[in-house]
C-alpha cells in the first residue's frame, strides 16, 4: 500500500514536470512571453507595502537634497483635467531604465494622493539594464484628487504595447518633443518618462537624481540590483544599509517633486501632504523657475 | 517481524533529510524577513527559468497570509523531532500517525507549490526544489516504513 501512494505521488509530479517540459518545447519564444513583459505577474505584498506606505518623516527629512527641479514649469496652457480631476499623464515604455526607476517614485508619490490596485512586478528591457521595477500595466489607481492615466508605448523587447490615444500623443508632442527636435518646453528634445502635471509642469528624459540607478549599465540597479523586495524596504527607508548603498534617497527627491506638482495643480489637498515639509521644499524649488509657454 | 536495520535506515534517512531541509528552510526564513542575508541562486538568472528570488517574492510565495518559508521551516522542526530514534522507538501511538499525516501533507504542498513554480511564476527555485526533494525522500522513507513503524518500534 506504502508503495502504492509513493508511486501515484511520482507519478503526479513527474507528470506536472513533464507536461511542463513537453509545452516548453513546443512553444518557441514569441513577443508575448514573459520575457517581454507583456503579463507581468502581480507584485507581491512585500514589494508593494513598503513603497505605498513611506513615512512623511522620510519624505520631510530628505527634501529635495539640494537637487533641482526637473519639471518645466508651463504658463498659459490649457488645463488638463480629467473626471474633475487635475490630469496627470505618464508615457513611457516597460523597456527603459528611466522609466524603471521613476515608476518607484511615481508609486510612492501617488500612494499620498490615492491608492493603486493590481501593480504588478516587471524590469526594465533585459539589454536596457534589466532594472527591477512596478509595471502598471493592469493597474488602475483611484483618488479623490487626481487622474493618473499611465501609458506604456512599448514592452520589455521594445514591441508596441499600449497604444497612445491621439489627445495623449499631441501632449507628448508638445511638451515633449519630437524626432524633428525639441520643443520650448523640452530643451533636450523627445524623451521618457514623459510626465504632464495638469499641462502645467512637464518632465521629458531622465531626472538626474534618477538616472544613476541605471548610470550606462553600471548603476546600483542593474541586473535586478538587490532584488525588488529589498529595493522596496530601501525606498521606505533610504537611510538603511541597502537604501544608502543604491541611493535610494533619490526616488524620494523625485517623489516629492512629483507630490509638489500635484498639490500646485489639486488645490493643495490634501493638506497633510501638501503642507508637509518635503513637499513645501519642493515647491519652493518649483516657484523659483520661469515658466515657459 | 521486520529487519530492525532496515528501520534504523528510515530513522538515519528521515533524520538526516529533515535536518538538511530544516537547515535550508532556516536559511530561506532569514533571507524572506532580513536584508541582512540575501538569496544567492545557485544556476539561476533573472528572469530565467532558474529565478529565485522571482519565486520567493511571487504572490504564491505566501499561504494564506503565511509566508511559504515559514511553513517549511515549521514543517521541518516537526518532522526533525519526529525522526529521531526517540521518537520512532516512542510507544505513544500518536507519533506515527502525525508523522506520516505530516509527510502526507507536506507532499501535497510541495506538489501545489511545485505547479506554482512550473505554471504560473514560470521560474524555480533552486533552494526550493532541494526542500522539495528531501521532502519527497522523507515521505518515502515514512509511507513504506509504516508498517515497520506501527510493528516493531523497541527495535530501532
Amino acid at each position: 500500500m506504502g508503495w502504492i501512494a509513493v508511486a501515484f505521488v511520482i507519478v503526479v509530479i513527474g507528470a506536472l514536470v513533464a507536461v511542463k517540459v513537453t509545452s516548453s518545447s513546443k512553444s518557441p519564444p514569441s513577443p508575448t512571453s514573459d520575457i517581454a513583459g507583456r503579463n507581468p505577474l502581480p507584485a507581491p505584498v512585500a514589494m508593494v507595502q513598503p513603497v505605498t506606505s513611506v513615512p512623511r518623516s522620510v519624505f520631510d527629512s530628505i527634501g529635495v537634497a539640494g537637487q533641482a527641479a526637473d519639471f518645466v514649469v508651463t504658463k498659459n496652457q490649457p488645463s488638463l483635467s480629467l473626471g474633475g480631476k487635475a490630469r496627470f499623464v505618464y508615457v513611457g515604455a516597460e523597456y527603459c531604465p528611466y522609466c524603471a526607476a521613476m515608476r518607484w517614485s511615481l508609486v510612492a508619490a501617488l500612494s499620498r494622493f490615492g491608492t493603486f490596485h493590481n501593480l504588478k512586478e516587471s524590469a526594465s528591457g533585459p539589454s536596457d539594464g534589466d532594472i527591477p521595477t512596478f509595471s502598471f500595466l493592469g493597474a488602475s489607481y483611484l483618488s479623490p484628487y487626481v487622474s493618473f492615466t499611465p501609458y506604456e508605448q512599448t514592452d520589455r523587447l521594445q514591441n508596441p504595447l499600449t497604444p497612445v490615444p491621439a489627445n495623449v500623443q499631441k501632449l507628448y508632442t508638445t511638451y515633449d518633443g519630437s524626432q524633428s527636435g525639441p520643443t520650448i518646453f523640452s530643451a533636450g528634445g523627445a524623451g521618457i518618462p514623459f510626465l504632464d502635471v495638469a499641462n502645467r509642469y512637464v518632465s521629458a528624459g531622465d531626472p538626474p537624481y534618477l538616472s544613476s540607478f541605471f548610470n550606462n549599465d553600471t548603476g546600483p540597479l542593474v541586473n535586478g540590483g538587490p532584488g525588488v523586495i529589498a529595493i522596496a524596504q530601501a525606498v521606505n527607508n533610504p537611510n538603511s544599509t541597502i537604501g544608502k548603498a543604491i541611493g535610494a534617497s533619490g526616488f524620494i527627491v523625485a517623489a516629492n517633486y512629483i507630490a509638489a506638482a500635484v498639490c500646485n495643480v489639486d488645490g493643495q489637498m490634501p493638506t497633510a501632504v501638501c503642507t508637509s515639509k518635503g513637499v513645501t521644499a519642493a515647491k519652493s524649488e518649483l516657484a523659483k523657475a520661469t515658466p515657459v509657454g | 517481524m521486520s529487519n530492525p536495520s532496515s528501520i534504523s535506515s528510515r530513522v538515519f534517512v528521515t533524520l538526516i533529510s529533515s535536518v538538511v531541509g530544516l537547515g535550508i528552510s532556516i536559511y530561506l526564513t532569514l533571507a524572506h524577513f532580513t536584508d541582512v542575508v540575501s538569496l544567492t541562486c545557485p544556476l539561476g538568472s533573472k528572469g530565467g527559468i532558474v529565478d529565485c528570488a522571482k519565486v520567493t517574492t511571487s504572490p504564491q510565495s505566501y499561504v494564506f497570509g503565511i509566508p511559504v518559508a515559514v511553513l517549511g521551516l515549521v514543517y521541518f522542526i516537526s518532522m526533525t523531532l519526529l525522526s529521531t530514534p526517540w521518537a520512532w522507538r516512542a510507544e505513544n501511538r500518536f507519533i506515527a500517525p502525525l508523522r506520516l499525516g505530516s509527510t502526507v501533507v507536506s507532499v501535497g504542498f510541495i506538489s501545489y507549490l511545485l505547479y506554482c513554480e512550473l505554471y504560473v511564476i514560470h521560474s524555480i527555485c533552486i533552494w526550493c526544489s532541494v526542500v522539495h526533494f528531501f521532502t519527497l525522500v522523507i515521505f518515502i522513507a515514512v509511507v513504506t516504513g509504516w508498517d515497520e513503524a506501527t510493528l516493531n518500534r523497541v527495535n530501532v
